[in-house]
């Protein structure tokens, strides 16, 4: 213990001889470090599986419905009401869902103020929550009939952001919320709950968005007229939501849970089956191609992981290895100014041994020094990022662990780049180096 | 002095010449292809629009209670009194309410066609148009000038949603240059009828899709029809001088347009800001790449000053002999600055290397245009000028060295 002590005395010492080099290699190395942490933070983040209980159980569905011969893709990931309920009808899956993406204003509670609160609508029938796995902090989901629709029209669900922002946080299970002129009775609250990649729906580039402020049956916000803030695509004339119920507009996403093997097939057969009755009565001009994708390929053909980051990704790597070239180099030209100190303690007795386990213990030293560099430089670049890039502003964290990872980046860099300069210090003859 | 003494001397730290070697020519690589990135996005903003986006303003509105969007006498009171308020505010030159904005995603949109014409076998680029229902002054107010037909009068409002019914022959559209000649290519398509209404002008193109490929961008189509029957959002979009936009912006906010329980104010912004906010990814892209050619340069600063150190450390007594043989203080500058020289010169192949094979890279995950070799010398001059301020201080340090000092240990 008294030798490592004697080593990092040294080490310092050796630090403070090369004042301005010393914090060079250390700027640098941790500079380039902690750009790529950061991005390989994210990209794992992206590259994450959301829901790893059951994401090769979930299934996303595609129709090839389209009521003409130019679709805008096949089989489409949106579909008409019509179908989407037809999937509600099957007993196949475990649990099932409907859903669409829409927007409101929220007035706040009398007691506080006239103002006027934006929230993301998620208005779905079936088992979303169950299906989600959304997790509730008071209460619960709205009761369903045996069609699997609300039982009451005038119940909602919402996230712990919007019970914050409006009941301070505490239990409001049983108040009202007026929503665009129109009073709602709160029947649960979610706890916190931001799944990341939010993959229920990734399309549109909604990938990295949040969870929803409000959770309604379908039902009530077609009846209300509330609008879809997603893809939508109508082959039919169309003025109101309630017009979609029975036309050919295409705009619900729908999820199922399969359990098993049997499970699929049997519910491929179903919806094989569903466009078969189709064609039979002429209504499903193009041909059948119904596909089931479950969660990870789903994001796979949805390119959830945003191209920007790999991008840079890319170029913040080249990044690192012209940090670490630089650092090399610069630790060469202090080892080759400390050559005739060296020389000569290997002159009086100082084995390479110890000499090597000297270095080795500097660059440990320069790794923790750049590491705490690496930290601070990780929450700027984390910050940047947030700023440039607000599509992917909900993914990022400042996460302990995750900035940890700069801490251990840094730390093998600074061993890697120290191998060669001590090695070419060392093999030359001690006459040369006092010489 | 003989470039062959500075190979040699080159030659002598092969290790870390060639790590600096390596350095540049990536640094090269990612500067130029952070250049080309973003040159495309200054591009892509300034792509041709058909209008001069920073004359206008835009008033993005969420009618909330059904009596402001259910095409009442009161719908339609309000909105004239909006539209009055704002013509008095002092530099606005005109106003017109719209069911969309131009520049941004082209929403919403239906597909077109001419009437009577055989149906065609790929029609997929007419399946997303643009239509713009506005007021009878929509085109004027945008600037937006007619080349061919008559504007539209007040007598072409249509009162119903009867345009989206095919085969309408009463309602009146303008299409833009671009879709008229995609739909009819050969002869005018003034008078002809489409599902959409009969063509009634032409108008200059306007960017309504900008993110769409070619001239399908400038694909549109208007229409005269009350904004207050069917949409919740509805646009103001306020034309004035660019240097009045933020003084009327002001009062607007100050004014009239507040958030209520009816009517919520979604934005008021210049179209130039909403235009450059549509692309705030790819200018997020390019902030970032900026911000790593910063930092690059400033490693390759360190990387040129921390070799001239070195370089200043091993030859010390090389320069001192030197110095005692006559060579003067500016000679001994002059060494170390060709010696930079070189060694940028030698990183100028492997630097051209980089910037393809990182440019590859890149057109993996990005839309980047093709490298070309003026940007890439623009890039390298960079590169050479701040190696060169970065070798300042140790040659200047090592011309200060007196002989005597530099050869003591002879």
């Amino acid at each position: 213990m008294s030798l490592l002590f004697y080593y990092l005395k040294l080490s310092l010492r050796s630090l403070k001889q090369t004042p301005l080099v010393s914090f060079l290699t250390i700027f640098i190395i941790g500079l380039g470090s902690s750009l790529v942490s950061v991005n390989l933070a994210l990209l794992e983040t992206m590259y994450s599986d959301p829901i790893p209980e059951k994401s090769e159980n979930l299934f996303h569905i595609s129709l090839n419905t389209w009521q003409d011969l130019t679709p805008h893709q096949e089989p489409f990931y949106i579909l008409r009401y019509k179908d989407a309920m037809k999937i509600l009808e099957s007993d196949i899956p475990k649990y099932a869902t409907i859903f669409y993406r829409s927007h409101v204003y929220v007035q706040a509670p009398k007691s506080q103020s006239d103002a006027m609160h934006s929230a993301d609508v998620r208005a779905f029938s079936g088992d979303f929550f169950n299906l989600t796995q959304a997790p509730f902090q008071w209460g619960s989901g709205w009761e369903l009939d045996d069609n699997q629709q609300a039982l009451s029209h005038h119940e909602i669900v919402i996230s712990h952001r919007l019970n914050q922002l409006l009941f301070d946080g505490e239990n409001s299970l049983g108040k009202t919320l007026t929503i665009q002129n129109k009073s709602y009775s709160i029947v649960g609250v979610l706890k916190k709950w931001n799944i990341k990649p939010r993959f229920y729906h990734v399309t549109e580039g909604q990938t990295y968005f949040s969870t929803e402020d409000i959770f309604i049956p379908l039902e009530t916000a077609i009846d209300n007229n509330w609008i879809v803030y997603a893809r939508m695509s109508a082959s039919d004339h169309w003025t109101n939501m309630d017009d979609t119920r029975s036309r050919n507009v295409f705009y619900l996403q729908s999820w199922v849970q399969l359990n098993n093997p049997q499970q699929r097939q049997d519910f491929q057969l179903f919806l094989d089956n569903y466009s078969q009755s189709l064609k039979d009565s002429n209504e499903h001009p193009l041909a059948i191609n119904n596909e089931l994708n479950d969660v990870k390929t789903w994001m796979q053909i949805n390119n959830v992981v945003d191209k920007n980051i790999e991008a840079f990704s890319v170029v913040t790597l080249l990044f690192l290895i012209v940090c670490l070239f630089n650092a090399s180099s610069l630790l060469l030209a202090k080892h080759s100014k400390a050559q005739f100190e060296t020389g000569l303690r290997r002159a009086l007795g100082v084995s390479r041994r110890q000499l090597y386990a000297e270095n080795m213990i500097e660059s440990v030293m320069i790794g923790f020094f750049s590491g705490l560099i690496a930290l601070c430089f990780s929450v700027i670049f984390l910050y940047l990022i947030e700023n440039f890039l607000p599509n992917i502003a909900n993914i990022i964290e400042y996460e302990l662990f995750k900035l940890g990872i700069a801490f251990f980046i840094t730390l093998s860099c600074s061993l890697l780049i120290a191998i060669y300069p001590v090695y070419s210090t060392y093999r030359q003859s001690i006459a040369l180096q006092i010489k | 002095m003989p470039i062959k003494t500075l190979l040699k001397s080159l030659m002598r730290r092969k290790f870390i010449t060639v790590l600096l070697i390596c350095q540049l020519a990536m640094t090269m690589g990612i500067l130029h292809n952070s250049s080309i990135l973003t040159l495309d996005v200054y591009n892509l903003l300034n792509q041709k629009k058909g209008m001069d986006a920073s004359e206008f303003l835009v008033i993005e509105q969420l009618s909330l209670a059904q009596h402001l969007r259910d095409g009442s006498s009161h719908a339609e009171f309000t909105e004239q009194q909006d539209i009055e308020a704002i013509r008095h505010i002092d530099g606005v030159i005109s106003v017109a309410a719209y069911n969309q904005i131009p520049l941004t995603h082209g929403s919403p949109n239906a597909n077109i066609q001419l009437e009577d014409t055989p149906p065609e076998k790929d029609s997929r680029d007419l399946n997303y148009i643009s239509y713009v229902e506005m007021h009878a002054n929509g085109l004027t107010n945008l600037g937006i000038e007619l080349l061919e037909g008559r504007q539209f009068t007040d007598s072409d409002e249509v009162t119903s949603n009867s345009h989206m019914k095919h085969s309408n022959m009463t309602d009146s559209i303008i299409v833009t240059e671009s879709l008229a000649k995609r739909l009819s290519p050969d002869i005018s398509i003034l008078g002809q009828l489409t599902n959409r209404g009969r063509v009634i002008g032409v108008s200059q193109d306007i960017m309504y899709t900008a993110r769409s490929q070619g001239r399908t961008k400038y694909y549109a189509y208007f229409i005269v029809k009350p904004t207050t029957d069917r949409y919740e959002r509805k646009f103001y979009i306020v034309r004035s001088k660019p240097a009045l936009i933020p003084e009327i912006e002001k009062k607007l906010r100050a004014d009239r347009f507040k958030d209520s329980p009816e009517r919520i104010i979604v934005r008021i912004a210049s179209l130039q800001d909403i235009h450059e906010n549509f692309f705030s990814r790819e200018t997020g892209s390019v902030k970032m790449f900026i911000t790593l050619c910063v930092l690059m340069l400033l490693v390759a600063i360190i990387s040129s000053f921390a070799h001239a150190h070195f370089h200043v450390s091993k030859q010390i007594r090389l320069i001192g002999i030197r110095r005692a043989l006559g060579a003067k203080k500016s000679d001994i500058l002059k060494y170390v600055f060709i010696e930079n020289i070189l060694v940028s010169a030698i990183a100028l192949l492997p630097g051209i290397l980089c910037s393809y094979l990182i440019n590859i890279q890149l057109s993996q995950f990005l839309t980047i245009s093709k490298p070309n070799f003026d940007d890439f010398f623009a890039i390298y001059t960079v590169i050479v000028l701040s190696g060169f301020i970065a070798t300042w201080l140790p040659a200047y340090r090592t011309a200060q060295i007196p002989p005597i000092t530099a050869t003591k240990t002879l």
